[in-house]
């Protein structure tokens, strides 16, 4: 419906005033994805191929470094601890968050008061948060040990135990669930009640309701939990930097306090470049793996189950 | 079967998403590289305009907080009496100091002057300009290194290189109660004490339980505070070319040394846990509540401890060892260095030479943040009849050894797997022997595998 006097050569067609239009859209984050993101990723693509002590220059040495991994214990026992945090984090977090937030779904007078409360913990967040879990969990001082031992129970050494440490980081984790109660808060909200009110009908108890209507029509936004927890627990860091610098014995050594302490204090960028590489490799994989599985568990709306 | 598009992904996602946005503000876990790039934003003394005036303007990192601007302008002021076609710009950056120098350097906008101490990996980067020939300019263009105490001068060099102008310093020495050390009817300690009689005090002085306790002494698993004893013991961590750690860090002297450190704790328990250590405060905060009777600490603290109420101390030389009669101590030192990418070498220096120099260390004595580096400070500030400031004094030259940190460029990483050797004995799971003889070998690897100082 172009106006007629409209020169015919500068007329566009409704396709490609749209297709203008929607890369217009984009463009404000496609040049923050250039200049940010994927600038820096090829850089460090590139020094992961070098021989870089961050402040010299670069020696390009081929694929030395990847090759240095494959003997480093480091790597190995720090992807190790990684991979253990995140498969016990990572399950207990989304169980724990699902639960809060059925509780919170219902209709009862102050759940707004409660939702927040939930959430306070992922506002406070970072440095101020583990040092009070430092508190907490202290062997000889530590409340918790101090309500065990009230119960006639000896409390072990939380994070001065080796064998207690990254437990007590997932337990930590545990706490703060606040960002992934809300989005399960808002999917459940986002059932359509009428699949209640069949399932009822046709005799459904409580439970039946739960694993035949929550759950499958939850999947996507679990999914979607599942997939950002996941990426967000190969990465974790903070606590483990504040509160045990990866010890007690290296037992709560993550992956990336070994790539940030190999960059930034034993000035080898170009390995510490390296390190960064495999774990994004290693992540894609996994994602790559949950999506893969998602064809068997996770349920939309507008699809029909054959 | 059900197929996934990435359309129906995206719709999936899309509540999910919106859900996410509520939580943006909350904070998210910080990627280590933001640590570099998110240091608070240098907060410079004076306006930037020296530029415009025809003034050379200089940029000047320091690690302290911007609450000690005082000290640092009264330099800079001083500095414009002698230069006043030089404008220094001071920019404090308490957090992620080194991060953000390492960045800046990497990324050629690191200040043209700034504070440093972990040497040889900078230097065999070329990361410090080596100062040895500006010191040897003639007249006042040079700098007069006899000035220093040899022992701190000797911290400043690395080989024949010059890294940078000392910075007020601190040694190590004993705090101790007078209060507690007189409720356990001991006499005060002096200076010719020896490490036996110290553990009998340390175990006299620790009594009461649970959060009652008073430790008698305090001795975490690190490398550096226990370098001292283990030199006065005749061993060491590494070699002293630093190419190798078999032989030393696993020989009968530093195993000795690293039993009875650990056994303060593990046995004895005069001294606490790292894990209650740390949560009671650390060892300052403790000593203040009156829960340690004696600390090993550098000067930091002692303003503070001058400000507690109801805590009288004192300060007594590292006791003598019985089996060499010997008595070495370590120090905490600094320089300030000059970026090799500076566009105002000369000028770099001039400042390097003033902050570093006689005024600098005598104004940062003054303030009480450190002993200056210079004698003829330490005597104008009267240190050397102050009861005190005196052991500091006296403390300097047992520091004949040089630290480990100096000998490779791969320090820190060989520090991280002593530590890591340590905790392993601090925590009864380890004999020192059995540590150190499976750390030796790791070390030595590292060490091996080091890039050369220069």
């Amino acid at each position: 419906m172009t106006p007629p006097t409209r020169s015919p050569v500068f007329r566009l067609t409704l396709r490609q005033r749209e297709t203008i239009s929607g890369y217009l859209t984009i463009l404000p984050w496609f040049v923050g994805f250039l200049v940010f993101t994927a600038g820096p990723m090829m850089a460090s693509l590139y020094y992961s191929l070098t021989d870089w002590g961050l402040v010299d220059q670069p020696k390009f040495i081929g694929l030395m470094n990847y090759q240095k991994m494959l003997s480093d214990p480091l790597v190995w026992q720090s992807l190790w601890v990684t991979v253990k945090f995140t498969i016990t984090s990572v399950p207990a977090r989304l169980i724990l968050a699902l639960i809060v937030a059925l509780l919170l779904v219902r209709p009862i007078k102050g759940t707004n008061l409660m939702r927040t409360i939930y959430f306070i913990p992922s506002v406070v967040g970072g440095v101020p948060v583990a040092l009070l879990w430092m508190w907490m969990l202290n062997a000889d001082y530590g409340i918790v040990n101090y309500f065990l031992k009230l119960l006639g129970i000896n409390g072990p050494g939380w994070i001065a135990d080796p064998k207690w440490a990254l437990w007590s980081l997932v337990l930590m984790s545990c706490w703060n669930i606040g960002s992934p109660m809300v989005i399960l808060v808002a999917g459940l909200q986002n059932i359509a009640p009428h699949l209640y009110e069949a399932a009822e009908l046709d005799g459904a108890n409580g439970w039946d309701k739960f694993r035949f209507v929550t759950i499958p029509m939850l999947s996507p936004t679990l999914f979607f939990l599942l997939v950002s927890s996941v990426i967000g627990a190969f990465q974790v860091f903070d606590a483990a930097y504040v509160m045990t610098s990866g010890g007690p014995l290296r037992a709560t050594y993550f992956y990336l306090l070994y790539f940030y302490q190999t960059g930034f204090r034993y000035l080898n960028m170009g390995y510490a470049s390296a390190l960064v590489w495999l774990l994004f490799v290693l992540i894609i994989i996994m994602t790559a793996l949950i999506f893969r599985s998602s064809s068997l568990w996770v349920f939309y709306e507008s699809e029909v189950k054959k | 079967m059900k197929r996934i598009t990435r359309r129906s992904f995206i719709k999936g996602a899309g509540l999910t998403l919106a859900g996410a946005t509520l939580v943006a503000c909350s904070p998210s876990s910080s990627a280590p590289t933001s640590q570099a790039t998110d240091v608070p934003a240098s907060q410079a003394t004076e306006s930037p305009s020296g530029a415009e005036s025809g003034k050379i303007v200089l940029r000047f990192a320091s690690w302290d907080s911007s609450s000690g601007q005082d000290v640092y302008n009264s330099i800079t002021n001083e500095f414009n009496k002698t230069a006043p076609n030089i404008e220094v710009k001071v920019e404090f950056t308490p957090d992620s100091y080194d991060d953000k120098i390492l960045t800046g350097l990497a990324g050629g906008n690191a200040p043209d002057i700034f504070m440093w101490w972990n040497y040889p990996g900078l230097i065999a980067r070329k990361g410090i300009l080596d100062l040895t020939e500006y010191a040897t300019l003639p007249g006042d263009k040079g700098l007069d290194l006899n000035q220093y105490y040899p022992e701190v001068l000797a911290y400043a060099k690395i080989g024949n290189i010059l890294v940078g102008t000392p910075n007020a310093f601190t040694p190590r020495a004993i705090f101790y109660n007078k209060k507690l050390f007189a409720e356990a009817g001991l006499p005060e300690p002096t200076s010719d004490w020896t490490l036996d009689e110290f553990t009998e005090i340390a175990q006299k002085l620790t009594k009461g339980e649970g959060a009652d306790k008073v430790y008698g002494m305090f001795m975490s698993p690190g490398t550096y505070h226990l370098q001292g004893y283990i030199w006065s013991n005749g061993g060491d961590w590494i070699s002293p070319d630093g190419t190798r750690a078999s032989g030393f860090c696993d020989s009968p002297e530093t195993i000795e040394v690293i039993k009875w450190a650990s056994e303060l704790v593990t046995k004895l328990g005069v001294a606490p846990t790292d894990d209650t250590g740390t949560t009671l405060g650390g060892a300052t905060q403790m000593f203040i509540n009156g829960k340690l009777a004696m600390m090993d600490n550098g000067r930091w603290p002692q303003t503070d401890l001058m400000k507690a109420e109801n805590l009288d101390f004192g300060l007594v030389l590292h006791p003598i060892n019985p089996n060499t009669k010997k008595r070495v101590t370590v120090l905490h030192t600094s320089a300030f260095c000059v970026n090799p990418a500076t566009k105002y070498k000369d000028e770099a220096w001039q400042f390097a030479k003033f902050i570093g120099g006689p005024v600098g260390n005598k104004l940062f004595g003054q303030a009480g943040w450190a002993v200056p580096a210079v004698p003829s400070a330490v005597k104008e500030l009267g240190w050397e009849t102050d009861p005190i400031e005196k052991v500091w004094i006296e403390a300097i030259p047992y520091a004949t050894v040089q630290p480990c940190f100096m000998r490779t460029t791969a320090w820190d990483k060989a520090d991280s797997e002593f530590y890591n050797a340590l905790q392993a004995v601090w925590l009864g799971q380890a004999t020192p022997e059995e540590a150190m003889k499976k750390v030796a070998p790791i070390v030595d690897d590292i060490l091996a595998n080091a890039p050369k100082i220069s």
